[in-house]
C-alpha cells in the first residue's frame, strides 16, 4: 500500500498510538459529510463506550446542545454570526446531514448516556475576515500538493475521487483500516502543507486546552472527534511537553467592537450544500452520499440500481426517454468502468460515465451539458430541505427579519394597514430611515414574505414619471407570515444575505435574458443590496454576454444607464459594479449592433435601440471612452450596408452626426443617396429620430430635403408622403413650427412668409368637407371588409 | 481492395513515411504484454484494459510516455465499452485526434491498427465485408479460397478491433450494413455453402467509428445504428499547459522533419496556443466572455499555424519568426472561409488582445493590419 510505504521510508514517522484502538485518548479523524466516517463513527462509540465524547465544533452552542436533539428534519446547520461597530456583518455555518460523522456522533452518545461536548473555539474569536464561512469545509483538505501527487499516483481525478477510493467505496473497510490509513494519509497531508494558517493554530491550542479539561473531569477512554487534519497536530500538542508551537488566541486589539453576535439553529439545503465554491466547499453530491449511507446503514439491495431508477425518473420528467436497453448499457458499461477502477461497488463517477458513455449521442459540445448529466446531477444533488423541529428557537433570519421590522416599526398585525414611503422629493420623516424601511420591505417582496405587499408606487421599471417617488405598500399579517420567514431562512441568516442568495436562485434560471438580468439588479438595488456577490455580479455578467437579441441588451442598457447615471434614491449611482455591467452591456450591444444583418419591420424598437446605446454613450462618456473608435467604426459599417434598411441607417447617420463624426457636407451627400421617393421619407424617420435636437439647428438639411421635394413628380411625392409624415411625427407641433419658419426664411424667392404659415387660404369649410368626406370614404372600405393593416 | 499491411509485419522499415502505432511502439506493447502475461482480460485481448490505459495515457514508473493528452476517465469509457457489446464512437471537432485515439486503442487491444474503413461517399459493402477473386469464383465457386475478406469480415474472423473512419461520410445505406453485424455479431455470406453461410464473430472483435461534428454530424445516422454505439465526445484540450508544451513539440518536430533549422519560440507558442484557447471556449484567460469562433480553433489547427509561421519567417525574415508571421497565418490556415469570423477575431484582437501585457503581445497586436 502506498501509505503504508511512504511513512517507512520517512524520516520522521507518525506514532502508531495515534491509531490505537485501545489508547485512553481516541482521536477519531473526520472529513466533514463522510458516510463512512459516520458509520465507523458509531461504531466506535458502541464497542469501546467513550466516557465522554469531544467534537469539533462551536464551544459557544455547548448550553444548547439540547436542540440538537430535537427531531428536526435534516440537512439543518448551526448558524454564529457577528455584526461589528464598522458595520459588518458576518456568519459561519455547521452543516449537518444525516450522514455527518458529527451528527452521528451526537446521536449515538445522546441515545448512550454519554456527555458530549464541542470543543472549537468560538467563531467570532477566529482570527478570519471572512463575511460568510462554511466550517465544515474540505480547505485544509484540498490546498496541499500532496494531493495532486496522491491523485496522479492513484489515477484519479481530484480530492473528491480520491477520499472516495480510499475511504468511502469499500464497504468492509474495518473501524482500524479506517483509522491507520486516515491518520496515515492526514498526517502526510499536513507534513507538506506549508500554509497552516494561524487560526488553525489557535483553534488546534483551544481545542486541547477543552481536552485537557475533560481529562481532568472524566476517566478514560475519552473519543475526540476532529477534521482528520487537525488530529495528528491535536495529539502531539497533548503528549509532548515542547509547547513551542503552542498558539492559544489572543484578544486582538485591533478588532472592531462587537455590536451584536449570536449563535442558533437554521435549516439548510442540499442544493445549498451542493452550490458551495472554493474555499467553502465541502463534499460535493449530497444526495448521492445520503443514498449511501441510506444503503449501507440498513443494508439494502446495491446502490447502483436504486440511483439509476432515480436517474431514469428524472430523466422522464423531463420528457427525456431512456430505454431499458439503455439502462442496461449503463449499468454494464458503470460496472466495467468499477471493474477497471477497482471500485468494490459501482460509485459517483461509474454512474455518470456510464451515462456519458452509455445514454449520450451527441456532442456534448464545449459545456457539457446535456440533459441526461443534468439529470443524474440533479438526482446526485438531492432535494432534501432541512425542517427545524417544533420548539426550537426561531432561526437567524426570523429574529433579524423581526427586529429590523420591529425598529422600523414595520411589524405587520393581524389588521390590514398600508404604509406610505415617500423618497422624494422630500422623505417622511428623516431620509435614512425611510430608505431603509424601503429596502426591507423590497427584500421581503423578493424573499416572498407572505402578507407584506406592494399595492402602489412609483414604477421603476418603465420609469414614467419618477417626479415624485414614493410606495405604498400593505402589511397584513397571517400565521402564513410566520411560515414562510422560516422556509427563507434556508437562503440565508440575515436578510440581506437571503436576499443575495435568492436573487442568485433567480439569476440562475434564467436563460440569456440580458433584461432579466438588468431587472434583478434593479431588484437588488431596491432592496439595498449595495454590493453583489461575486457569484451574482459574474452571473449578471453572463447573462448580458449572452445575450443574442439586440434589443433586449438595448433594454438592459436602459435600465442600467438608470441605476448608474440618473438613480437619485437607490444609491446606485456611480457604483462600481453596476459600471462593470454598464460596460459589459455596451460592448455587447456594439458587438449585436455589428452583426445585426439584414433586419425587417420591428423599425421603431431598432431606431430605440441604437438610441439607448448612444445615450449610454453620451451619458457615460468617462466609462465608455475606450470604445469611442470602435463605436464609431460600426455606426460607419451600418450606415454604409446597403443591405440595411434605410431607417436603421439614417439612424446610424444621426448619431455619428451628434458624435461629431460626420461633417454636413457627407449627410447631404447621404441625403441624395436616398432621394429615391420610397426610401427618402424612412431615412429621415431613422435621421430624425436620433438627431432630433440638432435637426433643427442646422438650415442646411431642411434645405436640402425641400430641394428634393420640389424635385419630385407628384406621384412621386405621394408615394414618399406616407413615410415622410412618419418621419416628421418625431417633432412636436411647436417643433415643426420652428423648422417650418427656418424655411420660409431661407426659401430663395421670398414667395412665403411666416405668417402664410397661419393663415391657410382655405377655411373652415374645406376641412369639414374633407373630413366628411374621408369618413363616408372608410365607411365604404369597412363595409367591403377592404381595409388592410391593424385597421 | 488493395491488400493492407499484414498483421505480422516484420521490423519497422526505417523507410516508412508513418509506420502503424504498433509498430512504432512495438517493444512498449511487447513489454506490456509480456508483463501482463496470465492476468485475465477480456477474450483475445493482447493487454488488460489496465495497461491499455498505461499505454496510452503514459506511466512514468513504466517509462511509457503519453501518447494522448486527455481525461483519464473518458479513455476508461472507451475501453470499457469495447469490452462491452457495443462499438465506440468516437465523435468531435475535427483535429481533436480521434483516428488517432482510435488507432492506439486499436493497437493496444489487437496489436493491429490496419483493420480500417475509410468512410466516404463511395464506400461500398465491398470495401467493409469482403468481396471476390474472380478468377478463383469462377474456377472452384464460392469458396473460402476465392473470397477476399475486407476489415469487417477479417476482424470478426480474427477476433479483432475495426476502425471506421469517418463514418457519417457514407451513405446511410452504408453505415446501416453494421446494425446486423454489431447486434448479432453475425455476418452473412449467402453465395457460400452450409458451414461457411454465415460468419460469427470471434471474442474480441468490435468497431471504433470515428465521425467529426462538423460536417454531416451525427444527427442523421440512423437511431437503430446510434443505439449500438457508445458515444464519446472527445473534446479539445482543456488545459492551456499541456496544450502548450503539445504545440510546442508537434510543431518543432515538423519544422524538424522540414529541414528547418528554426524553432518556434516559446513566448510566440503561448501567444498562438492563448488565442486559440481564449476563441475557442470563448473565455479570456483572467475570465472574460468573448464570441467563441464558429471556425474550428483545434490543437492541429494551432500546430499548422505555427508550422506555417516558423518555414515563412525562415524563408523570408532570416530566420526569425516574430508575430506578424502567427498573424498572417492566422488567416490563411485557421480562419478558412468565414467572414463573420473575420470580424469576431478582429474584435478580438481589439478587445481582448489590446489589453495584454508585454512586448510580444504588444506586437502581435499591431500586426493586427493583416486580418
Amino acid at each position: 500500500m502506498l501509505l503504508g510505504n511512504t511513512s517507512k521510508t520517512s524520516p520522521m514517522n507518525l506514532d502508531r498510538t495515534l491509531y490505537s484502538l485501545n489508547a485512553d485518548i481516541l482521536f477519531f479523524p473526520v472529513r466533514h459529510h463522510s458516510p463512512a466516517a459516520a458509520r465507523l463513527v458509531q461504531q466506535l462509540i458502541h464497542d469501546r463506550q467513550p466516557t465522554a465524547i469531544l467534537i469539533e465544533g462551536p464551544s459557544d452552542f455547548n448550553d444548547r446542545l439540547a436542540e440538537l436533539f430535537l427531531p428536526h428534519e435534516l440537512p439543518i446547520a448551526i448558524y454564529s454570526y457577528l455584526h461589528t461597530a464598522d458595520n459588518i456583518r458576518r456568519g459561519a455555518f455547521y452543516p449537518f446531514c444525516v450522514y455527518s460523522p458529527e451528527w452521528q456522533a451526537l446521536q449515538t452518545a445522546h441515545a448512550l448516556g454519554i456527555p458530549v461536548q464541542f470543543i472549537d473555539l468560538p467563531w467570532p474569536d477566529r482570527t478570519t475576515d471572512r463575511a460568510l464561512e462554511n466550517c465544515y469545509s474540505d480547505e485544509t483538505f484540498k490546498r496541499s500538493d500532496y494531493i495532486g501527487t496522491l491523485c496522479a499516483k492513484l489515477g484519479v481525478a481530484d480530492f473528491d475521487a480520491l477520499w472516495d477510493t480510499l475511504f468511502e467505496i469499500d464497504p468492509a473497510l474495518t473501524l482500524a483500516q479506517y483509522l491507520e490509513r486516515c491518520h496515515q494519509f492526514c498526517w502526510h497531508l499536513r507534513q507538506s502543507d506549508d500554509d497552516i494558517s494561524r487560526s488553525d493554530l489557535e483553534r488546534e491550542a483551544f481545542m486541547v486546552q477543552q481536552i485537557e479539561r475533560a481529562i481532568e473531569r472524566y476517566p478514560s477512554p475519552i473519543l475526540v472527534i476532529t477534521g482528520g487534519f487537525h488530529s495528528s497536530a491535536l495529539y502531539e500538542l497533548l503528549y509532548t511537553q515542547d509547547r513551542s508551537s503552542f498558539h492559544p488566541p489572543t484578544q486582538s486589539a485591533h478588532q472592531p467592537e462587537t455590536i451584536a453576535s449570536g449563535i442558533a439553529l437554521t435549516p439548510y439545503t442540499y442544493d445549498r450544500l451542493d452550490n458551495l465554491t472554493s474555499y467553502n466547499s465541502g463534499m460535493p453530491n449530497p444526495g448521492f452520499y445520503h443514498a449511501v449511507w441510506q444503503q449501507r446503514t440498513t443494508g439494502d439491495a446495491p446502490l447502483a440500481p436504486i440511483l439509476l431508477q432515480r436517474i431514469a425518473q428524472a430523466l422522464r420528467q423531463q420528457q427525456q426517454i431512456a430505454s431499458t436497453a439503455d439502462l442496461i448499457a449503463v449499468q454494464t458499461l458503470a460496472q466495467g468502468l468499477a471493474d477497471l477502477r477497482g471500485h468494490a461497488e459501482i460509485w459517483r463517477l461509474d454512474l455518470i460515465d456510464g451515462v456519458i458513455g452509455g445514454l449520450v449521442k451527441e456532442d456534448l459540445g464545449q459545456a457539457g451539458n446535456h440533459p441526461f448529466l443534468t439529470a443524474i446531477h440533479q438526482v446526485f444533488r438531492g432535494d432534501d430541505r432541512g425542517q427545524l423541529a417544533p420548539g426550537t428557537p426561531l432561526p437567524p433570519l426570523v429574529q433579524d427579519l423581526h427586529q429590523q421590522l420591529r425598529q422600523l416599526d414595520l411589524f405587520p398585525a393581524p389588521s390590514r394597514r398600508s404604509v406610505d414611503l415617500t423618497l422624494t422629493p422630500r422623505p417622511d420623516a428623516d431620509a435614512a430611515s425611510t430608505r431603509a424601511a424601503f429596502a426591507l420591505l423590497h427584500s421581503l417582496r423578493i424573499l416572498q414574505i407572505q402578507g407584506i405587499q406592494r399595492t402602489g408606487g412609483t414604477d421603476f421599471i418603465t420609469r414614467t414619471d419618477l417626479t415624485e417617488i414614493w410606495e405604498r405598500w400593505q402589511l397584513h399579517w397571517t400565521p402564513s407570515f410566520d411560515s414562510s420567514s422560516i422556509e427563507a431562512a434556508i437562503y440565508g441568516a440575515t436578510v440581506s444575505e437571503a436576499t443575495i442568495a435568492k436573487l442568485q436562485e433567480l439569476a440562475q434560471q434564467i436563460e440569456r435574458q440580458a433584461e432579466q438580468a438588468a431587472l434583478l439588479l434593479l431588484d437588488a438595488a431596491l432592496a439595498g443590496v449595495d454590493r453583489l456577490a461575486d457569484t451574482l455580479s459574474s452571473q449578471l455578467m453572463a447573462l448580458i454576454y449572452q445575450e443574442g437579441n439586440f434589443l433586449s441588451l438595448a433594454r438592459s442598457l436602459h435600465h442600467l444607464l438608470y441605476l448608474y447615471r440618473y438613480d437619485e434614491v437607490l444609491g446606485t449611482r456611480q457604483q462600481e459594479h453596476i459600471a462593470h455591467l454598464l460596460a459589459a452591456a455596451f460592448q455587447r450591444g456594439l458587438w449585436l449592433l455589428d452583426g445585426l444583418g439584414t433586419t425587417s419591420g420591428e423599425e421603431e424598437p431598432l431606431l430605440k435601440g441604437l438610441a439607448n446605446l448612444l445615450e449610454a454613450y453620451e451619458r457615460s462618456e468617462q466609462l465608455l471612452t475606450p470604445y469611442r473608435s470602435q463605436f464609431q467604426q460600426i455606426l460607419e459599417r451600418v450606415s454604409q450596408d446597403p443591405q440595411q434598411m434605410p431607417s436603421l441607417r439614417g439612424g446610424a447617420i444621426g448619431a455619428l452626426w451628434i458624435l461629431g463624426e460626420t461633417p454636413m457636407a457627407q449627410i447631404l451627400a447621404i441625403l441624395r443617396y436616398y432621394a429615391q421617393p420610397e426610401k427618402l421619407g424612412d431615412f429621415l424617420a431613422g435621421l430624425f429620430f436620433m438627431a432630433r435636437e440638432t435637426t433643427q439647428r442646422d438650415s442646411h438639411l431642411v434645405l436640402s430635403i425641400d430641394e428634393l421635394l420640389l424635385s419630385f413628380t407628384d406621384d412621386e411625392f405621394l408615394t414618399a408622403l406616407p413615410a415622410l409624415r412618419l418621419a416628421f411625427s418625431y417633432f412636436t407641433p411647436r417643433e415643426k413650427h420652428n423648422i417650418a419658419t427656418n424655411l420660409v426664411r431661407t426659401t430663395e424667392n421670398g414667395e412665403l412668409s411666416t405668417g402664410d404659415l397661419f393663415h391657410m387660404p382655405w377655411g373652415a369649410d374645406a376641412a369639414i368637407q374633407a373630413i366628411a368626406w374621408e369618413s363616408r370614404l372608410f365607411a365604404l372600405i369597412n363595409q367591403y371588409g377592404i381595409r388592410g393593416g391593424a385597421g | 481492395m488493395a491488400p493492407r499491411a499484414q498483421k505480422n509485419v516484420p521490423t519497422p522499415s526505417p523507410k516508412l513515411q508513418r509506420p502503424p502505432a504498433e509498430l512504432l511502439y512495438a517493444e512498449e506493447l511487447k513489454f506490456l504484454r509480456d508483463r501482463d502475461a496470465t492476468t485475465p482480460r477480456p477474450a483475445s485481448w493482447q493487454l488488460t484494459p489496465r495497461s491499455v490505459l498505461d499505454f496510452i495515457l503514459g506511466n512514468p514508473e513504466l517509462k511509457i510516455a503519453a501518447k494522448f493528452v486527455g481525461n483519464r476517465s473518458l479513455l476508461e469509457r472507451c475501453i470499457v465499452a469495447l469490452a462491452t457489446n457495443r462499438g465506440l464512437m468516437l465523435i468531435g471537432e475535427p483535429g481533436t485526434a480521434k483516428s488517432y485515439l482510435s488507432e492506439l486503442l486499436a493497437a493496444a487491444i489487437s496489436n493491429d491498427s490496419t483493420l480500417t474503413i475509410q468512410g466516404s461517399a463511395g464506400t461500398t459493402e465491398d470495401a467493409m465485408k469482403y468481396s471476390w477473386n474472380y478468377a478463383l469464383l469462377l474456377a472452384e465457386g464460392p469458396t473460402a479460397r476465392a473470397l477476399v475478406p475486407a476489415p469487417l469480415h477479417r476482424g470478426m474472423q480474427q477476433g479483432q478491433i475495426v476502425r471506421f473512419e469517418e463514418i457519417t461520410r457514407c451513405p446511410l445505406e452504408m453505415q446501416d450494413t453494421l446494425l446486423s453485424i454489431l447486434s448479432d455479431r453475425v455476418m452473412a455470406i449467402p453465395e457460400m455453402e452450409d458451414d461457411g453461410r454465415n460468419l460469427y464473430a470471434q471474442m474480441g472483435f468490435n468497431v471504433i467509428a470515428t465521425a467529426n461534428t462538423r460536417d454531416r454530424g451525427v444527427n442523421e445516422m440512423s437511431a437503430a445504428l446510434k443505439r449500438r454505439f457508445n458515444f464519446e465526445t472527445i473534446p479539445p484540450i482543456d488545459d492551456l499547459r499541456q496544450e502548450l508544451d503539445l504545440v510546442q513539440r508537434q510543431t518543432d518536430r515538423l519544422l524538424a522533419e522540414a529541414n528547418i533549422p528554426v524553432t518556434l519560440p516559446p513566448e510566440l507558442t503561448e501567444i498562438l496556443v492563448t488565442t486559440f484557447h481564449e476563441l475557442r471556449t470563448g473565455k479570456t484567460t483572467d475570465g472574460k466572455a468573448l464570441e467563441p469562433l464558429s471556425t474550428v480553433m483545434s490543437t492541429a489547427e494551432a500546430v499548422s499555424v505555427g508550422y506555417a509561421a516558423g518555414i515563412h519567417g525562415f524563408y523570408y525574415n532570416d530566420g526569425r519568426v516574430t508575430p506578424e508571421h502567427l498573424v498572417q497565418n492566422l488567416l490563411g490556415s485557421a480562419i478558412k472561409d468565414s467572414p463573420e469570423d473575420v470580424k469576431k477575431l478582429q474584435h478580438y484582437f481589439n478587445q481582448v488582445v489590446k489589453d495584454k501585457p508585454g512586448e510580444r503581445w504588444r506586437q502581435y497586436y499591431a500586426a493586427r493590419q493583416y486580418l
